[in-house]
């Protein structure tokens, strides 16, 4: 059985077809990266991965259970996690808030201050500082007081925390330096073999190293799925993503 | 324990400035202290809805009515004494008020939700003017409350009722500064920031949100039922938008989402009203409008806690870090 199961999955905005009849399946520890032009649905189907946006038609498969209309929350907890761009961080929770929220998995509703569980958290959120270095001012910084790339280590740090079955990254490269990307992969990779992960990109270089598989969507429609040696052979591929640019390289 | 009682001497100073307080203010002054902090404790309450949850409400002062009236009509018409019983049923009546609040009002989002909690409290305000129930005299109030029982002799005068209020607020504010520092706090804050992002680390946006409006609603009916005890009456002008507003407004002076700012706020606020009133009655309004002016153009250019000891003390901060670093 699968870990992830796309079947004739669609979105509909009025009459455009953000994402139209995609079907793929994924395996544990697999690595996706999704490409495609602006506006081919690679966000919408990211979306409707994450739980943000419900399918039209179609089904989501997670485990052997059909997700299509679970909301984001429940997702969570049965085991996909997603990063999303800077923007969204809490900018007026400190780095150990950030962590903290997302480390709690029990006791959420505890109106009490010091509950017994609180040191296995304050455990968890140290060992997240530490692994993830953003142990710089004992995660006292606010978001808009670190660098771009410690913000991203956040952001990453956060989507992992909970060691997920599914990983969505959306856009995990942007602004970081080639030895940044490598570092934030080697961290996720340290994760587990069992994490499965797809990701959104536009830098090639980084896609072809880093996936097993790429789908390309286009158009709404996902127009290839095969792997990295295959993609770059693709003909239809070449003409609606690569293009010229990379011809020309 | 120790360390706990060294971290806690501020707060346990300013409860032992207030039982000594009578002993320096006449009986006029002692009435403006407790109005003063039963206001204080309401805009605190506010501000687990308003700043910690993002909850922008125009309507808890009907919360807080909700409170008063039904601690004042189990007193007034069917001779309920008991302190216990009128504060209990203050708070459950309060608690259910701000559940339906929150069914109701959590459907909209943003803009329509201010919109809808200030047609709520509108309709409570209705409500206390139109239903004959709610009026116990030709003053369309509820009056004739007093001081009620606490189960052993006390002999209420300004000055009992002063200390008295200093220590159920007290314990109020411990229970309000419990739930911000709790998890459930931070998870308020974090549905203030980032629904969507909270929903993907597995809150359930929509019920931290009832909790919110919840806990801050009932925490609003103890100072609402404080207020009619203290008052000795609870009027539809006290449940009205215009009494809301007021409320919003000592949120954002003294610094919505900190620790006390509100507290502080609906303190000064409240001296403000007296004062402004007591110079010049007619013109009282008119400088109360100015603030409202003032403060919403310093929201324009401080979305939050614009105004207020957490922008002084932030600029003190600064100006000592920069100090620091320049040294």
């Amino acid at each position: 059985m699968s870990l992830l199961e796309i079947d004739a999955v669609s979105r509909r905005y009025g009459g455009v077809h953000a994402v139209e009849d995609v079907s793929f399946t994924m395996e544990p520890g697999e690595w996706i990266g999704m490409i495609g032009p602006n506006g081919a649905g690679k966000s919408t189907l990211f979306n409707i991965l994450g739980g943000q946006v419900a399918p039209s038609s179609g089904h989501v498969r997670f485990d052997g259970a059909d997700i299509s209309r679970m909301s984001s929350h429940r997702r969570f907890h049965s085991g996909i996690s997603r990063s999303f761009q800077i923007s969204s961080l809490f900018p007026e929770l400190t780095v150990r808030e950030h962590l903290t929220l997302a480390c709690r998995t029990k006791h959420r509703w505890s109106a009490v201050r010091r509950w017994r569980g609180d040191a296995e958290v304050d455990r968890a959120v140290d060992d997240l500082l530490d692994r993830w270095d953003l142990g710089r001012a004992d995660g006292r910084e606010l978001p808009a007081q670190m660098s771009y790339g410690a913000q991203r280590r956040l952001e990453l740090a956060i989507a992992t925390s909970s060691r997920p079955k599914l990983l969505l990254l959306d856009e995990p490269n942007v602004g970081l330096t080639r030895e940044e990307c490598n570092d934030l992969r080697d961290r996720v990779h340290d994760l587990g073999q069992g994490t499965a992960v797809i990701f959104v990109a536009h830098d090639m270089d980084m896609v072809m190293s880093w996936s097993h598989r790429i789908l390309v969507m286009h158009q709404g429609r996902l127009v290839a799925d095969d792997d990295p040696s295959a993609i770059m052979k693709n003909k239809f591929v070449e003409e609606v993503y690569l293009g010229a640019e990379h011809v020309a390289v | 324990m120790m360390r706990t009682v060294i971290r806690r001497l501020p707060v346990i100073a300013v409860i032992a400035i207030g039982l000594w307080l009578p002993y320096a203010l006449d009986s006029q002054q002692e009435s403006l202290v407790t109005r003063a902090l039963i206001f204080g404790l309401m805009a605190a309450s506010l501000d687990i809805a308003y700043g910690q949850a993002g909850l922008y409400s125009l309507g808890h002062a009907a919360l807080a009515g909700v409170g008063g009236y039904t601690a004042g009509l189990l007193m007034v018409r069917y001779d309920v004494q008991s302190f216990w019983i009128l504060v209990g049923a203050a708070l459950a009546a309060s608690a259910v008020a701000s559940l339906i609040f929150a069914l109701i009002s959590l459907r909209a989002r943003v803009l329509y939700f201010i919109l809808v909690t200030l047609a709520l409290g509108q309709m409570v305000s209705n409500l206390a003017q139109q239903w004959d129930f709610l009026k116990t005299s030709q003053a369309e109030a509820v009056t004739g409350i007093v001081m009620p029982d606490l189960g052993f002799t006390m002999a209420w005068n300004p000055a009992t009722t002063l200390q008295f209020v200093v220590v159920v607020v007290a314990v109020a504010m411990i229970v309000i500064q419990r739930i911000i520092g709790s998890p459930l706090g931070l998870a308020f804050r974090g549905t203030r920031e980032n629904e969507v992002r909270m929903e993907a680390l597995g809150y359930h946006v929509w019920r931290y949100r009832v909790a919110a409006l919840a806990a801050s609603g009932t925490m609003c009916g103890l100072a609402g039922a404080l207020f009619a005890f203290h008052s000795g009456l609870i009027s539809p002008t006290n449940v009205g938008v215009a009494a809301s507003g007021v409320l919003v407004l000592m949120v954002i002076i003294g610094g919505s989402g900190t620790r006390y700012g509100a507290f502080v706020g609906g303190i000064l606020v409240t001296f403000l009203q007296f004062y402004a009133a007591d110079w010049s009655l007619e013109r009282a309004p008119l400088i109360i409008g100015t603030l409202f002016i003032v403060t919403a153009l310093l929201i324009r250019f401080r979305p939050r806690a614009a105004a207020g000891f957490k922008a002084v003390f932030d600029a003190v901060t600064r100006r000592k870090q920069a100090a620091h670093v320049a040294a």
